[in-house]
């Protein structure tokens, strides 16, 4: 479980750059703020959480319970971001910070998606908790 | 210790898959979030938000807001009732229906007014997804109404097929992209209108009473609320089940006036159409796309269940067909021009006001005449092999038509709705307690059920 560690605490680091980034267009485009917010703010903390719990957690069912949900939701969220960002009512000026944002979503995703099939594998928790 | 001693001692086979004939065992019961997911995946339909948009051509905002509060509350309040049964029955609604209508009865009525009407809500909202999608990409051979209806049913199909396992997968994807989605519909709406002040001001007329608006949203879902138990028989306890009814319908709310904010707004009567004026269309297609998906599949899975009470092959060889023929209606009905289902759609209507007179039979067995009767809480729907139904329950059956009829079309005051509930369950409560008193009989037949549920 050590690589789905790794990659918790990578996807939580990608979603806290898109809340960051959420924080410096919020002058310019107020609803864009708040939907980096919501999805960096939601992925990061269910990424965060599996962190912890698979750092200090000995039960590896439970374990993995937290896992698997925890990455239903991060694909979601990402795959909402990834649809969301580059359109024109949530592009703020510098479009750049959309680019970066849309990226630190699929990187999300597929991490996401990895987290869920190894943790389903390895500690036999089935995919619908 | 006494779960686990009940597990190892489960006495039941389960041959047609997903226990549908018998009840669900403590290893196959899901998480409370589970259960919230399944039954947000329901309501995170298209549908739903053009029922809301409906709300909001006829009320302004402050009034829309307090109609779906009432009406939420009034659905609260029953399903929150049918699924507490649900959850200590750990079976589906149709075998539940044994216990007020017979073998016989239960098969007839939940093939009835479960599964027709579901099958007949799935080619709808089959035929539903291909006119959107062939709104949202016009041109395309792919995104015709009658191809669209094909691969989106064939798609619909797959996850029914699979179970509620699928259903719970499906759930997890579509929700919280569903939810985030909505409320960038809602943005774009209150950005044109210049912010959430602006929308709640303005103040025009609404042309409906608060009445007639309650009865529109409870008319929504009551459906659902009487056929939960097929969903949160899944749940580990009663309370875990009411609370994701709860939280359900809040979520539902919310829902509700977001659509109505947007269409106060923008005037738009389908939210996708705001996404694509945002130029979210990817959004906006995987928005319907998931959200026709995780509500359509529900009805394929409730059509199975209700059809393997007396067709007794495995329920996935029954969601194929079924599948196939909701599927074939929507893609025949998209492919010859100038055709519609809203016919239909008014048909599967009047026949939905059955549903709700059913639900008041189940509540009114239940609570009141078991109740009388000092069957204890929990042991009231307790199934075990061996056990003796009625072939048909003459009170049961005659007291949903008439409770349906009497309340849906013979009042015309009050909810229709709960008019058919109140008045089938009251009936079917007083007439069974007056034949025990006097001694005539309320079923006709019996039958042993095996194993096997049958």
């Amino acid at each position: 479980m050590d690589k789905v560690k790794n990659m918790l605490m990578l996807i939580t680091v990608l979603f806290a750059t898109v809340l960051v980034l959420g924080i410096l267009i919020r002058d310019d485009n107020i609803y864009a703020a708040i939907i980096y917010g919501i999805v960096g703010v939601s992925a990061g903390c269910l990424s965060g959480y599996s962190y912890y719990e698979l750092s200090n957690q000995t039960d590896q069912t439970k374990c993995g319970k937290i896992i698997v949900f925890s990455s239903w939701m991060i694909i979601s969220l990402s795959l909402a971001g990834m649809c969301l960002f580059l359109s024109d009512f949530l592009m703020p000026a510098e479009s750049g910070f959309a680019y970066i944002s849309f990226s630190l979503c699929f990187v999300g995703f597929i991490g996401s998606i990895y987290d869920l099939i190894i943790t389903s594998k390895e500690t036999d928790t089935p995919l619908a908790i | 210790m006494e779960k686990n001693k009940k597990e190892t001692k489960w006495p039941w086979e389960d041959i047609f898959g997903d226990y549908s004939l018998v009840p669900v065992p403590n290893h196959a019961q899901k998480s409370g979030v589970s259960m919230l997911f399944v039954l947000a995946g329901i309501i995170a339909t298209v549908a739903v938000l053009m029922g809301g948009s409906a709300l909001g051509t006829q009320f302004n905002v402050n009034d829309a807001v307090k109609a779906i509060i009432g009406g939420c509350a009034v659905l609260t309040f029953i399903g929150g009732l049918i699924a507490y049964i649900g959850q200590q029955a750990k079976s589906t609604t149709y075998i539940c229906l044994r216990y007020s209508f017979g073998m016989q009865g239960s098969q007839l009525v939940g093939s009835l007014l479960g599964g027709f009407i579901a099958l007949g809500w799935f080619a709808v909202q089959t035929w539903m997804f291909g006119l959107i999608v062939s709104s949202i990409a016009p041109g395309y051979w792919w995104s015709s109404i009658g191809f669209a209806s094909i691969w989106g049913g064939l798609l619909m199909m797959t996850t029914a097929y699979i179970g509620f396992k699928a259903l719970t997968w499906l759930s997890y994807l579509a929700v919280p992209f569903f939810i985030l989605l909505c409320l960038v519909g809602l943005f774009i709406g209150v950005d044109k209108v210049g912010g959430f002040a602006e929308v709640f001001a303005m103040g025009n007329k609404s042309s409906a009473t608060l009445y007639a608006g309650i009865t529109q949203v409870i008319g929504m879902f009551i459906g659902a609320a009487i056929l939960i138990p097929d969903i949160l028989r899944f749940a580990k306890t009663g309370q875990s089940a009411v609370l994701a009814w709860v939280l359900n319908l809040a979520l539902l709310g919310l829902m509700l006036i977001g659509a109505v904010i947007m269409t106060a707004s923008t005037g738009a009567a389908n939210i996708a159409e705001s996404l694509i004026l945002g130029g979210i269309g990817l959004g906006a297609f995987l928005f319907v796309f998931l959200g026709q998906w995780t509500t359509n599949d529900s009805n394929l899975y409730i059509t199975a269940l209700s059809f393997n009470t007396w067709i007794h092959v495995e329920k996935r060889y029954l969601t194929i067909a079924a599948g196939i023929v909701g599927t074939g209606i929507a893609a025949y009905v998209g492919f010859v021009e100038g055709s519609s289902l809203n016919p239909f759609i008014q048909f599967l209507t009047v026949l939905g006001t059955y549903v709700p007179a059913i639900g008041g039979i189940m509540i009114a067995d239940y609570y009141l005449y078991r109740g009388v009767l000092k069957e204890p809480m929990n042991t009231r729907y307790n199934m075990n092999p061996g056990m003796t139904f009625s072939k048909l329950n003459w009170i049961g059956l005659s007291m949903a038509v008439v409770g349906g009829y009497i309340g849906g079309s013979l009042v015309e005051i009050g909810i229709p709705a709960i008019n058919s509930l109140v008045v089938a369950g009251g009936l079917y409560f007083v007439l069974s307690y007056l034949c025990d008193q006097i001694k005539i009989p309320r079923e006709i037949g019996n039958h042993s059920i095996n194993n096997q549920g049958i």
